[in-house]
């Protein structure tokens, strides 16, 4: 049995606050609600992170994945009408928890092989900064710049194809411009 | 002691949670919501890899992990915004979003 430091206390109810709301999407049937429980998910991975003493990327999570990608969910869902808005499981039930269960029960298999409890981050330990933002931004911008420049363009170009995608073509918006008048 | 085993278990269970929302829900909105879980726990696996591994060669390597995840969740915005584009536009095709009932090109 673990022993309930302020730290092991914490892990537990991250744990809970990202796992339990995870399971609820899979089990509510209302998509509002469901999404409403991804977010509470996402705070749960971000405080995962701080734990981790990754202050950057928890931050990062909270605005971005918190923040922006919640806002464009809520935007999908609120788009479609009232009758495609139920979160009902398909008829590939069975086949998806068994193949969940079959997931988890390889990847605990694949963990308890290795001692991996030995390894205590003495890496990390070593290298003594007050954040990690600073060392990040010289890996960003020094050994993974391409990446980092591929990405700058990737984004660019999914904002404008998202633009094009559901922009309607221009005659419909001169037709509807010519019935206003 | 909670350590690196206790994250990745974490971090395989969200997983698997992820696997069993994308395949088992009718609706696509929770099926990019399934994807997204499943980003998520890549990133804590990246994490605590990073936090916990030790015996990099070049001491900058420590937070590689960190990078990485930056990257995902870059492209996990723009997937994001391009998979609910298509929500939209499959709903203004087809009138369900449903993913039985999309089965046809033209």
């Amino acid at each position: 049995m673990i022993e309930l430091t302020a730290y092991n206390f914490s892990f537990i109810m991250m744990t809970l606050i990202t796992i339990l709301p995870a399971l609820g999407i899979a089990f509510v049937n209302s998509l509002m609600r469901s999404l409403l429980l991804l977010i509470l998910s996402f705070i749960g991975v971000a405080g995962l992170f701080v734990l981790l003493s990754a202050d950057f990327i928890a931050i990062a999570q909270l605005l971005i994945y918190a923040g922006s990608i919640s806002i464009l969910l809520l935007f999908a869902v609120m788009l479609t009408p009232e009758i495609s808005i139920n979160n009902e499981n398909s008829k590939y039930f069975l086949l998806a928890s068994l193949g969940a269960i079959l997931f988890l029960y390889l990847m605990i298999l694949l963990i308890t092989i290795f001692d991996l409890n030995q390894l205590t981050g003495n890496a990390l330990n070593k290298l003594d900064f007050d954040n990690t933002i600073e060392q990040i931004g010289t890996l960003l911008l020094g050994k993974y710049i391409i990446a980092f420049e591929l990405a700058s363009v990737l984004l660019l170009f999914a904002l404008i194809g998202a633009i094009s995608i559901v922009r309607s073509s221009e005659s419909d918006f001169d037709v509807k411009i010519k019935d206003s008048k | 002691m909670i350590g690196l085993e206790a994250y990745l278990i974490v971090s395989s269970l969200l997983f698997a949670i992820g696997i069993f929302i994308c395949i088992g829900k009718r609706n696509l909105i929770s099926v990019v919501m399934g994807i997204e879980l499943l980003l998520n726990a890549v990133n804590i696996a990246a994490i605590s890899f990073s936090r916990y591994g030790s015996g990099f060669s070049d001491q900058s390597d420590a937070l590689a992990g960190h990078v990485l995840v930056i990257f995902i969740l870059t492209v996990a915005a723009a997937e994001a915004a391009i998979a609910l584009a298509l929500c939209v536009l499959v709903y203004r095709h087809f009138n369900t979003i449903n993913v039985s009932d999309v089965n046809q090109l033209g």
